[in-house]
This record gives C-alpha cells, structure tokens and sequence, in this order.
C-alpha cells in the first residue's frame, strides 16, 4: 500500500536530487550484541550468528563476530543443547524439534554477560506452491514465490533464497598451449568455458496474508533482475526457504526492513527500532538486537535457462572484438592474429594473460586477453553437488 | 430609497462607473461633430442639472466629436474629451470642473472659491447637504439616510443635530471599493487621534464612537488610495465610505494588520495578508501560494517543501484549524503539497491566529486560518485567467440582479500528466499521472441594507497513481450558507450552517489476488450564531454558539475485482457532537489600556452505536490489557469531555506609536490526525476523541511589544510565548495506524511545551517593501509515564520534528516603475531534528542501522532565495484587458536544501543519502489576464 516510492519519479524532473551523505554522528553505541538465526531441525540446521554493532562509519571488516561463547537451545520441557561454534561466531548444530515444547536460546559470551530470548513455540512454515517469474514489457525479470496454508494458520512468513547460476565465457578458447605447440582443449580437465557463481538474499524479505479471507500468498517478488542481467546468461537456479513467523517477530523484521530498505520516500515513517525477543538478563538496560524462533521452513526451487528469457541480449566487450566500436572503427589492438607457428609471440602473449581462442585463418590463430574466453575472470569453477548437467 | 441610492450611484466619479443608466436624471443625449465644446456643455447644462466650471481660455479651441443616447454624463464627457487636454471632474453637487492638461480629484473649499472667479454664475460653495427623507421604517439610524461618501472636502453630518457638543456618539457604516462594490476588509478608519480608531470587518463593517463635534476621520487600507472625510458628529449615525482602489500599487507585498491597529488592537499573533499584495511573491510554480505566504509569516514552519502541512508556533500539523468561508479544509494542498487547495484568485485575503484565537474559534490546540474569498464584482461581469507551466484557472464575477446579488466562481485544473509522460521509459514511472482541479463558487444575495445571505460551495480533488499500481484519490468539499443581519444600531449577528468532507480512497488492481480498495471520510454538520453587541462606548459584547455532528468513517477495506481474496473489513463508524457557548468583551477601560476577556465552554460528546474496549487501568493499553467491551446504542452518550477555555488579552499604549499587551489562551482539541509521517500526507486519518483517547489540551501565555516608526509606515513587533500541550498524540515504534481496530493501544498519549520570541520588521509603503522576521523557537515533548507505554528517550524532553530554533524570513518587493517590479523571499532556518543510526550491525544478509535518541540529530541548515520580476504591460484603465507577467527563479542559488536523510541496504551495505526537492534553480514564468 505505501507505494510512494514513485513519487521520487516526479521529483526528479523538478530538480530534485538524491547524493550520500555522512552525517557526522559523534555518539557511537557499540558492541551490542546480535544474534541472528533460528532453531530448527527436521533436517535443517540450527545456525545462531553471533556478532557485535559497530559505528556508522566504519568499515564492514570492522564488524566483530563474537567467538568462544557458549550457546545452548533450552525447551520448557527443561531439555538443554549445547551448540558448537563451527566458524567465528557462528554456533550450530543439528538437532530435532518436538512441535508440543517451546525452545529459547541461552548465551553466555567470554565476558560474563548473559543473554536468553523468549521461549518459541515451533511454528512449521506450508510448503512452498511454486516459483514463478515473469518479464516485464521493458523485459526485467522479476521472481515471485507463492504459497498458502491449506489450515489458514500461518499468515506471516519471511523468506530467504541462495541463487547459483553457470556462466560461460565470451568466446570458446578452442585451443590451449601445450608448452610447445597448440592442441584442441579437453574440456574434461581444462574446462575455462563454464563456470558457476553464487549468491545469498540480502533483503529482509517478509509478506502477510492477514487482509485477506485465505492464508494465500500470490505472487510475492523475491528478486527482480534487470534486463540481460548476465547471472541470467546460461543456467539460473533460484532455492527459496520459506520460514512461517509470529505477529511480533513479523513487525521486528518490518521495522528493520522500513529503517534500512524504506525511508527514502516522502511520506516514510520516522525510523524507530522495536525490540527483538532477546534480553540481556546480566543488566537487562543493555538493548539485544534480534530475534529468535523456533520453525521448520518448507524449501523449494527453480531454474531458469537463457533460451526461456526474451529480449536478453549481450554486447560482446570491446576487448574481446576485432574493432573498436569508435566512428570510423578503429582496428583493436588488443585483437591479436598471430603466426600458427610463431611460437615466441604465442608465449609472450600467453605471459602477458592472453589466450588461443581459435584458428581465424588457415595461417594465423586468434589470441584474445582472458576476459573474453576465461570464465574464472569473473566466476569460479565450484559447480554446486547438485546440479543438474554434466559440464566441467 | 432606491432613488436616492440612484442619485448616489451618478456620485462616484471613477471612470468604471457605467452604470445607474435607466431613469437617469444625469442622462444626455447630444450629437455633435467636430463642434466647440461650448455646444457640448450647453447641451448637458439643458438637458441636467449639472454646472460647469472652467477657465474660458482653456476652452479656446476645443472641438468634441460625440454621439449620445441617454448615456450618463461622465461617459459622454469622457468620449467627447478622449484626445483633447481637457479633463473632468464632476462632484457630487453636480458641478463639473473641465481643467486643461491636468485633472483633479479634490477639490477643496478655497479652490472651489478661485474657480468662482472665471466667469459662470450661480456658484454656491458646498455646505452641509441637504439630507433626503428616508425610509420610515428605518428606526434606529435617527431616520437619516445612509450616505455612501465619496467626497473627502464635504462635511457630513452624522444625526440630527441634538444642540449638545457633550458626550459621545456612535458611528457605524460600511468601507466599499467604489469600484467593485466589494466590502474593504481591515481597512483602519481613525481619527487625528489615532487612540479612537478601528478596522473593518470581513465585511467591510465599522462601528467607532466618538465625542461629539467635528473630527477628521482617516481611512486607510493597503492597496486603497487614503481618504478622509470630514464629519460632524451630532448624535449617532452611519456613514458608507466608498474608497478608491490604489491602481498603480499592484506590486505591494504587505502584511496587513492595519496601519496602528498592531498598536491598538488587543490581538496578539494575529496577520493579516490581503491576497492581491502577495500576489508577486515568488512561489515554486509562479502560482501564488497562500498556503507559501503563511509559511514566510514568522511563527509558522513546515517539515519540508513538498509538505502539506504547516507548524504554528510548534504545534502539529492537525492543530491548525482551516477554515475556507467558514468550512473546515482537512486537506488543504494539492499534488503532493506543492499547489494550496485555494484558488488564489477567488481569495479576498487570509487571516492568521497563532496567539489570541477569539473566542468564537476552536476545536484546535495552535492556530486558526481563516479564508476568505471575495464577493463578486457588483457592478459589471469581470473575470480573470492565468496560465503556468502546470495549471490553468478561470475565474469569472459580476452582478445577477444589480444592486443585490453578485456571483463568483472559480476553477483550477492541472495538466501535470504531460509531464510524467515526458520521463523517459526507463524510469518506470512513464505510466504514472497524477492531477487535480477545484472550483468554488459564492453567491452573496442583499436583502436590504440590513440583511445579506452569502452561499458558498467548494469541491477539489485530486487523484495520483503512480507507476500504474496504487491509485490515490482525495477531494474536500464544503457547502455553507451565512446569513449576516444588523439587528439594530448596536446589535449585529451571523449565523451560519454547512456541511463539510473530507474524503479519500486508495484502490490497487497490480495482483489480482490482494487487489484492494480503502475508503476514508469524514462528515461534518455545522451551525454557528456569532453575536456582536455594542454595549456601550467601550464595551463590546461577541457571544454565541458553534456545533458540529461528526460522522467518521475511518476505513473500509474491500476487495477489488473477481479474484481478489481481500477480506472486507469495516471499521466501526465514529459519531460525535463538539459543542460550544462562547462569551467575550472587549473592553476600553482607558484610552490606553484595553482589554479582551472570553470565556468559552467546549463539550464533546462521543456517540453511539459503537463498541469500545475497556483497559486495565495503570498499564499500557495493549492487546493484553483488555478488561472487555462495552457496546453502546445508536446516540448514546457513550463518553463526555469538556470544560471551560479562556482567552483573555490586554494592551496598554503609552503612545500613538508604542504599546504593549500580554494574553493567555486555553485551548481543547477532539479531532487528530493520526500519522507517524514527518509530513501531512493524503492518506492519513483522522480519529475522533472517544473512550479511550482523550482530547488535547493546550495553553499559552504570550507577552508583545509594538512600535511603528516613521509616520506608523514601518511597524516592528516583538512576541514572545510559552505554550503547553497535554495529551498530545505520539506514536509507538512500530505503529499500524492505518485499519487499525485497536488505535489506542498504538498511539501514546504525551506532553509538549514550546517558547519562543518573534521579531517582525514590515514596511508596508513606499517603492520598497515588504517584512524581514527572525524567530526563535523551540518545541520538545516528553514522555515520561511508564503506564502509557514504553519512555521516549529514557522520559527525558526531545525535540519534536519540527523543532528549528532558529529562522530567518524576508519578503521584500522594489518598484522600478509602475510596471516593473522585482520581488525576492529569503528563508534561513536551522535543520530539523532527525534520528540517526547510532550504530550498524549484520543481519538479513546486509548491514542494518541501529537507531536509538529519537531526534537527537539536524539535517543541514536550510536556505533559499527566490527571485521573480513582475512585468504589468499596461494599466491602462480602458484596456479592456489587462495581463500581467510573471519571470522567476524559485532557489537561485541552487542550494541543495536537504528534505530527508535516509539509509538504505544496497548489495548488503549500507549507505547514507541526503534528499532535496528542488536541488537546483527552477524557473518559472506565469502569465495572467484580467477582463
């Protein structure tokens, strides 16, 4: 409903214009702690992040991930879990959840202080109906998830998605060297024309259903492309995990999504934070960021191939062409056409990052830098277990 | 009767003045052809009782050409000495001087006697004019006629000499603009001694006293030539005054509170800006702007540029009472706040109370501004139009029935789509539109001189959708009739009674599935009876009553289309009755020290059917606190709020020029405004008060000091004020405020306190003017009660969004010639408060902001100029239009004032913008025409 965003559209015409800013804040509230995650089990993993706030100003690196706590997931039925601290900060475990009981976390951190969140009841999120996108008229893509509860029960819900996508290369390096002359590549072994890359949400994504007469979801965006995005370039595949939420856990997510991802219409509200679940019991004036459940989410996923996208299209670098695209064209001299066995200039150029691409003419070979026929330039070449071709 | 107002009509010598033709004595009928202009003076000497005086040797070798019927005599003499050096002038003893190569307007006694010397006979020089038998039937005005004057060397006489020069008399009348028969509002009207003196009313009314003899009596009025007239005040009596509008004074830009009567008057905070003084100031779109003239009064603030609403002396936008011929305007901007909802060529003028609010007003915690349009042309059919880069109004007026009715009518419309449609397509926003239009109308009907009804009627609406998905629409509307009666000599009163509301409804279609409609209004039935008694020479008595039924529907949620799964949803209606009795004095206890005492006693009632919940008491109210419900029927009492509000204000004037006054204020309010927006926006909703929410109380003392310099043309004031508010309306962090059953357990009942000072220098005459003000102020508000929720700032006191302790503001406007003139506004003021994340931290896969001291930081300093240059192309009288243009330049130096300061999570990281509205020049240029 506060759609007003478009009204920025308006503004702009008449002068109006948006620039960074660094307002100059002298007081600095740091070292809260913040605990981010969500009991679960039935196969998931229960992951509890544990970090510190910094000032505005700095840096990201400078966010502390607080190491050597002890966390434990306790239910009302006295049962007590440790966890493990499987990275800095990050505590785990695997574990199962018995949907009759209520769980809550239990900190302690290296500096005595001691921290407990309310107790969850489980919540166990409907299973995702479908992923479904589409194009608009100026081609972007958007992706939406839809979902209901059959028991009308859930109503509030937040969703997370990782994305991996397979990329190739510009232009097939045909040939490589062989440390003396050039032979066909076996892409079985020596594979620079596919890779993959990976991606994690990092919106605060939540939706309700609480003004209409079914718990439906339909068509809530998740993720909006622009048009020839390259992630959308060969393979894209979408894996959404759908976790149900309380009334108030929902209005803490809004809140932190409207302070962070909303304020920049006119007619925001002023930015306020509500409190999380979580309490410092040691001194409890010392505010906690975050909130915690107890929730079986329901997954589901998509992919997406180049040749279902419409008016997605690529202009080929300029590196990688035999022209600069000036007017008149100016030869590339980046387009190298070398001898077949001037073997000296192959591997300077070998030295200087190019690669053989292909044969251009019965006496010459092609030779382009990296960018146009190594995909590890910009991707890698950790193919997701579960994907589903055969490449390399 | 009507004869004599006939005679009176051939009186006014303004060259406008084609009226009065049927069964005119002053008629002629002449026929000549390159003749001596003797021929033309023997004709209208035969045929009238007009004389003529003139130099015989000016006349040498004059010829007229002129053909006549029966038109008046001014106009014949007009034609016929079109491209000669002779001019007229007729005074009202039918005695017409012809002068060559300059004119004259006055005519005093001793000229009157040289003139005597050339040549023509029968010449008596003025001396009380003989009073004409008048209505029987007209008691109370000593059975004298009413005499419009118009001549400033006359003597009038005022009653039937009664042979005591002792004691005091009471004069009364009306101030008309003899060329459009328009009450003059505000006018002073005073005697050499400026202590005895008043203003006119909305009017154009007066009642002054007197002691007995002859006086001087001055009346001056901004944008109106200065006259006098000279009475004999016998016994009481009345007096219509006709003066002329100031034809080359188009480009002032004053504030009028009437010359001395910032000295006189015991009203603190209260402006006064007649519309057609403003009109030059420079605005964003070269529209005039009232709403942008308030802003530049010192006192008022608002959130931002794009903002609807405004801020008087730190209360909220929703304590500012908006009345438009009597109506309340709940929303009174258009697209988006940058256009006000009032056409300003329909407006007479508007006034503002930010600290002396008369008694008859309220309903609201810190202001009320009043909006008058004017009354129709009433003497010929004129009209106005005007042309910007995003709108186009049309305004016509004129008599219906001569003499008795007149009409006016305006309308506004915007073609703000072609601009949308100019954005690129990439922008997304190329399927957006947005407009509105409005028009408003008046009819004011004279019974007699007694009794005048005045209908009014006003409609505006806007819609907006933006980036085809959600569409917006609003339209106020307000109807009224008014009748105003002078009962007898002492004793006037209006009555007036009308319907006003305001509604909107949002409506989305994008997803078939949760496409939605919400509906809000508000309706309201008002009665007023405003009385005004004129006990005695220093007493006097303003009593009445105001009411108003509210009927608030404040949400229907409701699916739209088919498909939609939307759950209809109503909320409860809201009923309520606001009442109030109202008794004040104005009491001259000495020349220099005067008084205004008020009491009014307001009482809300809430009204059934209605279901309300109950709370435990002594905790927040919550969800969890619910004791039960109670349900009342349909108009049942079901929760009274009331009690007395004082309005008391004094002056003391230690001279002609220097007084001081000091008031104290007690205000209640029932209706707010709930939004958690910094900014009015069209789709917040109003909330009666019920069970559960309590009214808004509000006090202010106030303490002044005014000194006029130079002759009373420069006027400077100092106004200092503290001002309480209880129980005003804050919000919960996390507040759903729109659908929301439950509102009381969002929304925290709280304290404010605000003080200031108020510098204003104006120089209101002279090739330069206009007001140069700097205010200090502050507004913070608390809450510190831990059983209404959770502490704002651990209970300590924190400024409220539109606290900006300091501002500067000028208007000024320099006359090159009577055809250009130039015009700049500057505003200065400190940011307003902001709150700003203190610290940031990862969660959601991107960095968040903690934010914690609500306010406790300033967006940078905002400062503007704005230029225009004002081009009148001619002036000319006889035109038959006249146009006008308008060049400017809104923020000339470019300034990118900030609007907001925001953080957003972009790729998982954080980053801080600032947003300004107009962060460059904007030009503008406005043309204008009147016929």
């Amino acid at each position: 409903m506060k759609k007003w965003k478009g009204l920025l559209g308006l503004l702009f015409l008449l002068g109006s214009c948006v620039d960074p800013y660094d307002p100059p804040i002298h007081e600095k509230l740091t070292d809260l702690l913040v605990v981010e995650g969500t009991i679960t089990g039935a196969g998931f993993q229960t992951a509890i992040r544990l970090s510190r706030t910094v000032g505005v100003q700095q840096d990201e690196t400078d966010i502390r991930m607080e190491t050597g706590a002890r966390v434990q997931v306790e239910s009302d039925n006295g049962a007590l879990l440790e966890l493990q601290e499987f990275e800095d900060g990050v505590y785990t475990t695997n574990m199962e959840l018995n949907s009759d009981v209520s769980y809550r976390l239990l900190i302690k951190t290296t500096d005595g202080m001691e921290y407990r969140s309310e107790f969850a009841p489980v919540l166990t999120s409907p299973p995702i109906d479908s992923i479904s996108w589409k194009q608009e008229d100026n081609y972007d893509l958007t992706i939406y998830v839809n979902t209901h509860d059959p028991q009308n029960n859930t109503w509030y819900y937040c969703w997370e998605y990782d994305e991996d996508w397979e990329i190739t290369a510009w232009l097939r390096s045909e040939y490589e060297w062989d440390g003396s002359q050039m032979v066909p590549r076996d892409e079985q072994v020596n594979n620079i024309n596919n890779c993959w890359d990976t991606n994690v949400s990092t919106q605060i994504l939540v939706g309700n259903s609480t003004q209409l007469t079914q718990d439906v979801i339909h068509l809530f965006p998740i993720r909006n492309y622009k048009r020839s995005d390259r992630s959308l370039s060969y393979l894209y595949r979408i894996r959404v995990r759908q976790y149900a939420l309380g009334n108030t856990a929902y209005q803490y997510w809004e809140s932190m999504k409207k302070n962070t991802e909303g304020t920049n219409d006119l007619f925001s509200p002023q930015p306020s934070d509500i409190a999380g679940n979580i309490q410092c019991t040691t001194d409890p004036q010392i505010p906690v960021i975050g909130f915690v459940e107890a929730v079986i989410p329901s997954v589901a996923e998509r992919y997406i191939s180049f040749s279902e996208l419409k008016g997605w299209s690529y202009d080929l670098p300029w590196q990688c062409r035999e022209e600069y695209p000036s007017v008149p064209p100016d030869p590339n001299p980046l387009f190298k056409l070398v001898g077949i066995n001037d073997s000296e200039t192959i591997s300077d150029l070998l030295d200087q990052g190019f690669l053989i691409i292909s044969q251009y003419d019965e006496r010459r070979i092609l030779m382009l830098p990296r960018l146009c026929g190594d995909c590890r330039v910009y991707a890698s070449k950790n193919k997701p277990v579960d994907w589903i071709n055969d490449h390399h | 009767m009507r004869k004599f107002l006939l005679l009176h009509m051939v009186w006014v010598f303004c060259a406008f003045t084609a009226s009065a033709q049927t069964l005119n004595p002053g008629t002629v009928t002449v026929n000549l052809s390159g003749e001596h202009i003797l021929k033309l003076i023997q004709a209208i000497e035969e045929q009238s009782s007009y004389r003529f005086y003139y130099n015989p040797i000016d006349l040498d070798s004059v010829t007229v050409t002129v053909q006549s019927s029966g038109l008046p005599v001014d106009e014949v003499l007009l034609k016929a000495l079109a491209g000669t050096e002779i001019r007229h002038a007729i005074d009202p003893k039918e005695n017409i001087f012809l002068t060559k190569g300059y004119s004259i307007r006055t005519i005093r006694t001793n000229q009157l006697a040289a003139i005597n010397d050339y040549g023509k006979t029968n010449v008596t020089i003025p001396q009380t004019p003989v009073t004409e038998e008048g209505d029987t039937d007209d008691l109370f005005f000593n059975r004298r006629e009413v005499e419009r004057a118009s001549s400033e060397n006359r003597l009038y006489e005022i009653g039937a000499p009664t042979g005591s020069t002792r004691g005091t008399a009471k004069l009364t009348g009306y101030v008309t603009d003899a060329k459009t028969g328009e009450p003059a509002i505000g006018v002073a009207v005073f005697t050499e001694d400026a202590r005895i003196g008043t203003s006119t009313d909305n009017y154009g009314f007066y009642t002054l006293t007197l002691p007995r003899g002859r006086h001087e009596l001055y009346i001056e009025g901004v944008g109106m030539k200065n006259t006098k007239r000279i009475i004999q005040m016998n016994n009481t009596g009345r007096l219509d005054i006709q003066m002329e509008e100031q034809v080359y004074s188009l480009e002032e830009i004053v504030v009028q509170s009437d010359r001395m009567s910032n000295i006189r008057n015991t009203m603190m905070g209260a402006e006064r800006v007649q519309l057609k003084e403003v009109k030059n100031i420079p605005s964003v779109f070269g529209e005039t702007d009232i709403l942008k003239v308030v802003l530049a009064l010192p006192g008022v603030k608002s959130a931002g540029e794009a903002s609807a609403g405004f801020n008087v002396r730190g209360g909220s936008t929703d304590q500012n009472l908006i009345l438009f011929n009597d109506g309340t305007i709940y929303n009174p901007t258009h697209l988006f706040g940058f256009f006000s909802a009032f056409n300003s060529d329909l407006v007479k003028d508007i006034e503002l109370y930010k600290s002396s609010i008369p008694s008859k007003y309220g309903g609201r915690l810190s202001s009320v501004l009043e909006v008058n349009s004017r009354e129709g042309n009433k003497n010929k059919i004129t009209g106005s139009a005007g042309i910007g880069l995003l709108t186009t109004r049309l305004n016509i007026e004129g008599p219906i029935i001569k003499d008795k009715t007149t009409f006016i009518a305006g309308g506004r419309i915007t073609y703000s789509d072609w601009i949308l449609k100019q954005l690129p397509e990439k922008s997304g926003y190329k399927r957006s539109s947005a407009g509105f239009y409005d028009f408003n109308a008046q009819i004011t009907h004279k019974f007699n001189e007694k009794n005048t009804i005045y209908v009014n009627g006003y409609y505006s609406r806007d819609r907006f959708k933006l980036n085809s998905d959600t569409l917006y629409r609003y339209s106020n509307t307000n109807a009224s009739i008014k009748w105003r009666s002078l009962f007898g000599e002492k004793f006037t009163g209006v009555f007036t009674a009308g319907y006003d509301r305001y509604d909107y409804n949002v409506e989305s279609d994008v997803n078939p599935v949760n496409a939605y409609k919400m509906d809000f209004d508000i309706n309201q039935l008002f009665f007023k009876a405003d009385l005004t008694q004129y006990i005695s020479t220093n007493n006097t008595l303003n009593y009445g009553l105001n009411t108003i039924y509210y009927s608030l529907h404040p949400g229907a949620y409701l699916p739209n289309g088919a498909e939609s799964l939307v759950d209809p949803r109503k909320l409860q209606k809201e009923n309520a009755l606001e009442s109030a009795l109202y008794v004040e004095d104005q009491w001259n206890i000495t020349p220099q020290f005067s008084a205004t005492a008020g009491i009014r006693y307001s009482m809300f009632n809430a009204l059934g059917a209605r279901t309300y919940n109950t709370y435990a008491s002594g905790q927040p109210k919550s969800e969890e606190t619910i004791t039960g419900t109670v349900t009342k029927g349909s108009g049942d009492f079901f929760k009274t709020y009331g009690g007395p509000e004082f309005r008391i204000s004094a002056r003391y004037a230690f001279s002609n020029d220097f007084s001081i006054k000091a008031g104290y204020n007690t205000l209640r309010q029932y209706i707010h405004m709930i939004s958690n927006t910094t900014v009015m926006s069209p789709t917040d909703i109003w909330k009666l008060s019920d069970y559960n929410i309590k009214p808004q109380r509000g006090d202010q003392m106030a303490f002044g000091l005014y000194k006029n310099f130079k002759n009373n043309t420069i006027e400077m004031s100092l106004e200092g004020y503290y001002k309480r508010m209880h129980d005003f309306l804050d919000y919960k962090s996390g507040a759903v405020l729109v659908m929301n059953p439950t509102l009381e357990t969002d929304v925290v009942q709280t304290k404010g306190r605000s003080y200031g000072v108020e510098l204003m220098i104006k120089k209101m005459t002279g090739r330069l003017n206009g007001w140069i003000s700097y205010a200090y102020s502050r507004t913070e508000l608390r809450q510190n009660d831990p059983t209404k929720g959770a502490l704002i700032n651990n209970g300590d006191w924190y400024p409220a969004n539109f606290d900006k302790p300091h501002e500067v503001k000028m208007v000024g406007n320099f006359k090159f010639t009577h055809r250009f003139s130039m015009s700049m506004n500057l505003d200065y003021s400190t940011g307003r408060p902001i709150t700003l994340p203190v610290a940031k931290y990862n969660y959601g896969g991107g960095e968040r902001v903690y934010y914690s001291e609500r306010n406790a930081y300033r967006i940078p300093d905002y400062f503007r100029v704005d230029l225009s240059v004002n081009i009148e192309p001619s002036h000319h009288l006889v035109l038959l239009t006249h146009s006008s243009i308008n060049i400017g330049v809104y923020n000339i130096t470019g300034r990118k004032n900030a609007y907001s300061i925001y953080y957003v999570t972009e790729d998982g990281k954080i980053n801080g913008y600032k947003m300004s509205i107009f962060g460059s020049p904007i030009p503008y240029i406005n043309y204008n025409i009147k016929f």
